[in-house]
């Protein structure tokens, strides 16, 4: 098995540095920009976006704009004001900056009730054609659902790591602002009786019949106010062993004794999690969460050889920047193939809507560019 | 990684790693909620809210837990259940008779199904898995029943198949387990990796086939070992069929149907799985044609003795196990650690203060209004505990009023005992302890029995409750270990005051319209305990449910007149939800005032968290667009006829 890790060497921009860099970027050349958001009702949704346009260079800039709809019967429904605000928005951006636009439905729920989010929006950006008008692809998860941008992003990884039928060299970014104090505000509300595999990973792999008497190790990414969630994926999962990835260093130097008080009970009473079975990961670095967990479940993979191997679930229930080092291991870590391929699902609750408790005194969300696969990685 | 310190915490039985801890944990009442006659020749579909405990009726038939059984029948605490079994004709007194075969139907089956396929080829990918599926799992199941070793023995495994023609597609049989195991491990690699690509799923995958022909070859029988059918019978069992879609499950029933197999398959699956109709009719509709319905929850509601002391069983069986690995001396029975009477002397003096206050309305009362001196020398003269006193007092409190009320215009003739013997039922006595322990906040929900009916007939539901007092109990032997663990009713009382916050008030949270069911709750509870504080007690020994006519209740099966009304769409959507999840109970087509009605019950912990009394019978005639209205806009309290409290 390899020890070697895909994004050894990454490229992650933050603030400043991100408009930076692609202000170097647009000004090489002329670039064409394809630049895919949620319609959401987050106040983050167009911060991104506004970002790069300020950047300059010349080039296409379309926007891409993924709607999705939850039901009359959603909590987000009391969110509708600031989501039209924000499509509000982002027309005055794109009428100002000359931008394309193009706005594609996502389905969410299947006629008969049963949620299909993530199949839909895989199935909205079928292959390398979709792409060959730009140079570069940016993805903006500020305003998407986590059933969303994991299918999405698993999805263009698999189409972006596919020899390319023109020979070109694509770009593949994905932005987030980030804010754990707005992160923690919003709450799911109405959650699934079910947990469920993420469309994109090992799902159906991960349940076969066959290797059933598989080890499965679980590495939830735990943030606050998770304890249904957990319930249900722990009730989906039925974990051997579990590693909590607990954000450390955090912008709350405290994060890590609140997350262990609020689960001692489950964590510790009623699972009895060895505390050295914990992972930590910074909160500001989703490479980092990403090498911890390819790290450790190669580790038991290798150690539990003798019974034929493992199986890894991975949950991601915290902020959004480190969700996306979870998905990324599990991307990898699904992608590989003989020893180095690992039947990893990701376990995910959805939840009817969201409500959003909202401090008065958040602090500035911080943008981040994630650059995943392109030229920079090139040999 | 489980924990023993409280087994009572130790909830789905997925989660019992062992086949002894599991047997252990085992209450053996649910199984008199089986027929009596042939169990295992008819399809069963076994019903139940989440934590109805479908899943430890249907593991209990699997190999390995009843080889356990069968190797344990001598030791005393699973020779009721080793009996019962055999009664049942599951095992016999050295080997097992039914050899089961357990499949969880929430793995894959629904993302089968989100391909978004033609429905003939999603049909035939689903047999094609279900066989697949029911052939590693027979295996497995015919290698445990011999005390064969998985999949080391698979060579003395032999499959034929079935005797007509159909035969398992891409499997030459006969052959031996080795290649019916390959096959199958084949088959379902293949149409997992259909539903894990990213790729568009047309034309990849198995072809797949239109029937399950694995119960064909199991029927033959055509699976042997060591050239022996390892068991009399084989029973399939189909867990969580409700997390499969609707089209499936209705294409599983038809095909279970269509075939007629002598192999019998019984199908697991929670009220969600319902239609909003099934379950507005309380399940009576959907599997009476495809076998017998066993509704746990309603099962034990026709018998709450036998769930009284089925789950006593439980609660025993959970202490003895953490007593059996903790250190010391453990109590090892849980009825001992929770105290199940009020009458104990460091009680008596608040009960003496409370008799004083209450007998001397009384008896201002009947200064008053001499007709009812006769009464008031009857309590005097009444011998017993000062609580049996306090409590008589407060009956009479009762009728008094009741008779006040009643009598305005009538002569004031003094009332003589008879007529006060007639009165005083057991009725208003419930209803005077209820209201002695609103007005001197005396606990009323403690002790087993009590703690029994606030499971409100679910296993799940009373365990987690049982598990509360059971944790305090060994926090407390850790502070103070030289002190009795046994849990006054006070703190019982404190405890379970709690259990409607952690259980159901994040109810918006956990499932869909969670709000609106929220809402009717409490505005049903609110109703419920002003119609039950009403000083005469109108209803004794309360109402802790409601009614809306049967023919109102036709109303909101009808889809085409819940189109026209969204409120009564919406109203039905919650009700649904709320049969779903357990919380209200309906009792259909009983019969008041020469009219049909449809009451729907309160779980107990809705009535703890109102302080209602447990007892069933007690409800209002309400009309349907009333109940709407509270589940929209809440119900105003109406403040002029309660007690004081």
């Amino acid at each position: 098995m390899t020890t070697d890790l895909r994004w050894r060497n990454y490229l992650l921009r933050r603030g400043n540095d991100a408009t930076g860099m692609w202000r170097a970027l647009f000004g090489e050349r002329e670039r064409n920009v394809l630049y895919a958001l949620g319609l959401g009702f987050d106040e983050r949704m167009c911060l991104g976006l506004e970002a790069l346009l300020g950047a300059g260079g010349a080039g296409k800039r379309d926007i891409r704009l993924l709607t999705f709809e939850e039901g009359p019967e959603s909590a987000s429904q009391a969110l509708a004001p600031s989501r039209a605000t924000n499509e509000t928005r982002l027309q005055d951006i794109v009428t100002r900056a000359g931008c394309g636009f193009e706005q594609r439905s996502i389905k969410l729920v299947s006629d008969d009730g049963r949620r299909i989010g993530g199949r839909s929006i895989a199935r909205e950006f079928a292959g390398q054609t979709e792409f060959h008008a730009y140079t570069d692809v940016v993805v903006d998860i500020s305003a998407l659902p986590r059933g969303l941008y994991f299918p999405l992003l698993a999805k263009l990884l698999s189409v972006f790591d596919q020899p390319s039928n023109d020979g070109i060299v694509r770009n593949l970014h994905v932005v987030v602002a980030h804010s754990p104090v707005l992160d923690a505000s919003i709450r799911d509300e109405g959650i699934d009786e079910n947990a469920t595999f993420l469309h994109g990973f090992s799902a159906a792999e991960f349940e076969r019949e066959a290797t059933r008497e598989q080890p499965r190790v679980w590495l939830p990414v735990i943030g606050r106010g998770q304890r249904v969630q957990l319930d249900r994926i722990l009730a989906l999962v039925a974990p051997d062993e579990i590693c909590p990835v607990l954000p450390s260093p955090a912008q709350n130097p405290r994060e890590v004794d609140d997350l262990v008080l609020e689960y001692r009970d489950l964590l510790f009473d009623q699972l009895r999690v060895e505390p050295r079975n914990i992972i930590y990961a910074s909160e500001y670095n989703p490479f980092e969460v990403y090498r911890q967990i390819v790290r450790s479940v190669r580790h038991y993979k290798s150690a539990l050889t003798p019974l034929s191997g493992c199986k890894a679930v991975v949950s991601a229930m915290s902020s959004k920047l480190s969700s996306l080092g979870a998905l990324l291991a599990a991307y990898e870590l699904r992608s590989g193939s003989g020893d180095d391929h690992v039947d990893v699902g990701v376990a995910h609750v959805e939840s009817q809507g969201y409500t959003l408790d909202r401090p008065g005194d958040v602090p500035p969300a911080t943008l981040y560019d994630l650059w995943l696969a392109g030229e920079c990685y090139a040999e | 990684m489980r924990d023993l310190r409280n087994p009572f915490r130790l909830q789905a039985a997925e989660h019992i790693e062992s086949d002894t801890d599991f047997l252990k944990l085992f209450g053996p009442g649910v199984l008199d909620l089986l027929p009596d006659n042939a169990p295992f020749a008819r399809p069963q579909f076994i019903r139940s809210a989440p934590g109805g405990g479908k899943t430890s009726l249907l593991k209990l038939f699997t190999p390995s837990v009843l080889q356990t059984l069968v190797a344990l029948r001598t030791y005393p605490e699973y020779k009721e259940l080793f009996q019962r079994l055999r009664q049942l004709g599951a095992i016999d007194e050295h080997s097992i008779r039914v050899i089961g075969v357990m499949l969880p139907c929430g793995r894959t089956f629904p993302a089968l199904a989100d391909l978004g396929l033609p429905s003939p080829r999603a049909r035939r990918l689903l047999m094609a898995l279900l066989d697949a599926r029911i052939m590693l799992g027979a295996l497995r199941s015919a290698l445990s029943a011999r005390r064969l070793r998985y999949p080391e023995d698979l060579a003395r495994v032999r499959v034929e198949g079935p005797e007509d023609a159909a035969q398992l597609p891409g499997l030459a049989m006969p052959c031996d387990g080795l290649a019916a195991r390959a096959w199958a491990e084949a088959i379902e690699q293949s149409i997992c990796d259909v539903i894990d690509s990213l790729a568009a799923p047309e034309g990849t995958g198995p072809a797949g086939h239109d029937s399950l022909l694995m119960l064909r070859v199991l029927d033959r029988p055509g699976l042997r070992v060591d050239g022996e059918p390892p068991g009399s019978r084989w029973l399939v069992l189909l867990d969580d069929v409700q997390k499969l879609t609707l089209d499936q499950r209705v294409t599983l029933r038809e095909t279970l149907v269509e075939q007629r197999s002598r192999t019998t398959v019984w199908i697991a699956e929670r009220l969600e799985a319902l239609s909003q109709d099934e379950l507005l009719a309380s399940g009576a509709l959907a599997g009476r044609d495809y076998g017998d319905v066993i509704n746990l929850e309603e099962a034990w509601r026709r018998t709450p003795k036998r769930f009284e002391s089925a789950i006593s069983t439980i609660a025993e069986r959970r202490a003895r196990m953490a007593a059996d690995v903790a250190t010391g001396d453990a109590v090892g029975s849980f009825a001992a650690l929770i105290d199940g009477t009020l009458d104990s002397p460091e009680r008596v003096e608040r009960i003496v203060e409370a008799l004083k206050m209450v007998s001397d309305r009384v008896r201002g009362v009947a200064t008053q209004d001499p007709k009812y001196i006769e009464w008031v020398r009857a309590r005097e003269e009444v011998d017993g505990s000062p609580r049996e006193k306090l409590v008589a007092w407060r009956t009479l409190e009762i009728l008094i009023e009741r008779h006040r009320r009643k009598s305005q215009q009538s002569f004031d003739f003094a009332l003589g005992r008879e007529e006060l013997e007639d009165r005083d039922d057991s009725g208003v006595k419930a209803a005077a302890e209820l209201f002695l322990a609103k007005e001197f906040r005396f606990p009323y929900y403690f002790g087993p029995s009590r703690l029994a009916s606030l499971g409100s007939f679910n296993v799940e539901q009373y365990l987690r409750l049982a598990g509360d007092l059971f944790e305090e109990s060994l926090a407390w032997s850790l502070l103070f270990p030289r002190q009795s663990r046994s849990l006054s009713p006070e703190r019982q009382q404190e405890i379970l005051d709690g259990a409607y916050d952690a259980r159901v008030k994040d109810l918006p949270r956990r499932a869909k319209n969670g709000r609106d069911v929220l809402n009717f709750l409490d505005a049903v509870g609110t109703f419920c305990r002003d119609v039950t504080y009403q000083p005469n007690a109108p209803y004794a020994p309360g109402v802790n449910g409601v009614a809306i006519s049967m023919q109102e209740r036709k109303t909101l099966l009808d889809a085409d007149a819940l189109k026209g009304n969204a409120s009564y769409a919406r109203f039905a959507q919650m009700l649904a939800t709320a049969f779903a999840h357990n919380l209200l109970h309906a009792e259909l087509d009983k019969s008041v005032k020469n009219q049909r009605w449809m009451i729907l019950y309160l779980n107990r912990l809705v009535c703890l968290k109102y302080t209602l009394p447990p007892h069933f019978g007690g409800f209002r005639e309400r009309p349907l667009r009333d109940l709407v209205a509270w589940m929209e806009r809440g119900y105003r309290t109406s403040k002029s006829e309660m007690l004081a409290l």
